[in-house]
């Protein structure tokens, strides 16, 4: 198999991902409409309503600043090679590296939603 | 439908109607056990038990309900995603629950009947337009405002604080209304509560709960008592409001005596005994409580008193209350308190001293005592800036403490406790303060004992427990992973059963009944004995053999039923449902013969658990 008939492969594993998560929230819309009522977004503790979220202990949060090393740095350390390569590959190369940055991006795009960018 | 959920129906709702009809979940009030006990079998009737509201779709509610538990089934029915139904078993009052949408009676035909009714509902109603809200009392939080530095100050609105013009973020409570006035269990000295320091003035140096009001010999040990100082005395009474003064925030300065666990500081008691955790003997330990100067001598004096009696390693720990118990947090490093004791007390053994100090630290579970000191206005610890260096004696933490060191060590720095409580509330709201800044996130938190920073949270929990029909309402607080301290609501769950009974004495049966719903045929049974005694009759001889068959199998069948909640506690489905099925098959045995044809499947039973792994014997 050819590296572009791989990323065929990936392409047609990509839509129907993407087709299958669209048709679940296509059935939940079309069952009706979900109503926001008090207690429903609590966590059930045996019939009180816990007033603080139950995960707020937890405070793992490197993996911020890990996301937007591998961003900003590690692609830069794969695209010097990948630059010489290039002419060689071709269109191969191109997609290699376009899913590559496709994954970075969505980790950028997380730190932004957090305010990773904000000055302070 | 009440809890229909919203939108017209077409053809793919009435196909997800049918299908949901088909296969109906339940969320059992108080619980599945109850239902069994009654008799009622909810599978054969066509009711799936599941473990949380989250994934049913019927609620059932078994008998009738005390307050506490009828809030509870409401809390739970919100918590139910729509459709949803309610199913009332011999439920008369439902509460602030609407109003049921099938009622039947405790009865297992009568319960066949409203299933059936239950699946024409939903199949008919599962949709429709403009369905009511539930929205009531119980399950309403509310919202009020606290400054995220400042936590005694809370509003109604948000705005500014008035200390620091930072702006107030939401802080959520829940509006239930005997909530959150819990009292904790671990109160040691309530009852010591004022009374006077006149009593008791003599004491063992070695044994100090041997107090007397005259000189004389330990009865443990034999030595001589030796006069317990005044100011300790004194203080003791501020220490015990400071146990409790959590909320009303007085503080005053000394030492108390509690008791705790060497492996488990979280563990304080008021008298010796052993731990409920590990079996060691608890220790005594003062626990400190200090305003500036004040309390030092009365903490010296306790060390003195110990003196007395104990081998140099065990001064390390002791030396470490009376510097906690001098209260003079302000800024000063551990260390640098580390010398100042010494400069003071040059008679102590310094070298074991030092060592015990370094690794002994623990994290005292008691953290209320110092925040109410903390709350009480001595705080001089500065607690506003990011630097986590603020907090004195932090480099100490993250060790457990070492048996026979006496117990108890304390670290200043988590006199914190109550003040992060408050911390607590805004914590989730400072994430705003940086990018997943931990410094912002942890600020002035509490250390537990592997020294990470860490949420004290607050859980309710309860009082729908599986086992316990008449429920229990606790209130958690969690260090990290570890239950620091358990309270118990009071007044929320219960069916009253103290109450008088003012009742004609025809209800005597049912009432006494009510006492064990789980296995009620034992005292109905001395109900009716103890009326037909007080009035002279006796049941003729078939009645009497019918009761004492009807006892025998409520005998065999209460076991069955707690075996088969151990088999849904271990997820074993094959022994929970085996045991079920066994129970409701000897409480409907009535007659000797079907009694009998029981027993091979009980001794095949017994056979099965007896071979499952880590249920044998």
């Amino acid at each position: 198999m050819t590296p572009l008939q791989q990323y065929g492969l990936l392409l047609g594993m990509v839509v129907a991902t993407v087709g299958l998560v669209a048709t679940v929230y296509l059935i939940a819309r079309s069952l009706g409409k979900t109503r926001g009522e008090p207690g429903k977004d609590v966590p059930f503790t045996g019939g009180t309503l816990s007033p603080k979220p139950a995960w707020v202990r937890y405070h793992i949060h490197y993996y911020g600043f890990a996301l937007l090393f591998l961003a900003f740095d590690m692609e830069m350390a794969f695209m010097y090679p990948w630059a010489v390569v290039y002419q060689e590959l071709g269109l191969t190369a191109l997609l290699d590296m376009g899913v590559f940055l496709a994954i970075l991006f969505l980790g950028l795009l997380y730190g932004w939603s957090q305010g990773a960018f904000k000055w302070q | 439908m009440t809890g229909a959920r919203e939108g017209a129906a077409n053809w793919l709702r009435r196909l997800a109607a049918r299908a949901l009809a088909r296969d109906l979940t339940a969320f059992v009030v108080p619980g599945p056990e109850l239902a069994r006990a009654h008799g009622l079998d909810l599978a054969a009737a066509g009711l799936r038990p599941v473990a949380t509201p989250r994934h049913a779709g019927v609620l059932v509610l078994i008998g009738e309900l005390p307050a506490g538990l009828a809030r509870a089934a409401a809390v739970a029915y919100a918590q139910m995603g729509r459709p949803r139904a309610i199913l009332a078993l011999g439920a008369p009052e439902v509460g602030p629950l609407p109003a049921p949408d099938v009622a039947a009676a405790l009865r297992q035909d009568a319960l066949a009947a409203g299933v059936a009714e239950l699946r024409r509902l939903v199949a008919a109603g599962a949709f429709s337009l403009g369905t009511a809200p539930f929205d009531v009392a119980a399950v309403r939080t509310e919202t009020r405002y606290t400054c995220p530095m400042h936590p005694e100050i809370v509003r109604d609105q948000p705005g500014k604080c008035p200390i620091c013009g930072m702006d107030l973020v939401p802080q959520q409570e829940v509006g239930r209304s005997p909530g959150h006035d819990a009292t904790t269990v671990d109160h040691g000295g309530a009852s010591e509560h004022g009374s006077g320091a006149a009593t008791g003035a003599y004491t063992c140096p070695m044994h100090p709960e041997i107090v007397r009001d005259a000189p004389g010999s330990c009865p443990i040990c034999g030595m001589d008592l030796v006069p317990r100082e005044e100011e300790g005395e004194a203080a003791d009474r501020g220490a015990t409001a400071l146990q409790h003064g959590l909320a009303h925030g007085e503080g005053r300065g000394g030492t108390r005596r509690t008791y705790t666990c060497p492996m488990h500081p979280e563990v304080v008691r008021a008298g010796p005994g052993s731990c409920p955790i590990c079996g060691m003997d608890l220790l005594p330990r003062a626990e400190a409580a200090g305003g500036p100067g004040s309390a030092m001598d009365g903490s010296h004096a306790a060390h003195r008193r110990r003196d007395a009696g104990r081998a140099g390693a065990v001064h390390g720990g002791q030396g470490h209350q009376g510097r906690d118990g001098g209260g003079d947090h302000g800024g000063m490093g551990h260390g640098a308190r580390d010398t100042a004791q010494r400069l003071r007390r040059p008679d102590r053994v310094e070298g074991a001293d030092g060592v015990a100090a370094a690794a002994g630290h623990t994290v005292d579970a008691d953290h209320a005592a110092h925040g109410g000191r903390e709350y009480g206005g001595h705080h001089t610890v500065p607690r506003g800036g990011t630097d986590q260096n603020a907090m004195p004696g932090m480099a100490h933490e993250g060790r457990t403490a070492m048996p026979g060191m006496g117990g108890g060590q304390e670290m200043p720095g988590m006199a914190h406790g109550a003040h992060d409580m408050g911390a607590m509330d805004h914590s989730m709201h400072d994430m705003s303060g940086g990018f997943m800044s931990m410094v912002a996130m942890t600020r002035d938190l509490p250390r537990s004992r592997d020294g990470l920073p860490m949420e004290w949270t607050e859980a309710p929990f309860g009082p729908l427990f599986p086992g316990l029909p008449g429920g229990l309402d606790i209130a958690l607080t969690l260090d990290g992973d570890v239950v620091a301290r358990v309270a118990r609501v009071p007044g929320a769950a219960g069916r009253g059963l103290a109450a008088t009974w003012p009742g004609p004495a025809a209800t005597l049966p049912d009432r006494l009944a009510s006492l064990d719903p789980l296995a009620p045929f034992g005292y109905r049974l001395l109900a009716w004995r103890a009326l037909e005694s007080a009035a002279g009759t006796a049941p003729d001889e078939r009645a009497a053999r019918a009761r004492v068959g009807a006892l025998e199998r409520e005998r065999a069948a209460s076991p069955l039923g707690w075996l088969a909640g151990v088999g849904d506690l271990l997820g074993y489905r094959g022994l929970a449902e085996r045991a079920a099925a066994l129970q409701l098959a000897v409480l409907r045995a009535a007659e000797p013969p079907a009694a009998e044809g029981l027993a091979p499947a009980i001794r095949r039973l017994i056979g099965r658990v007896e071979r499952t792994p880590l249920l044998r014997r």
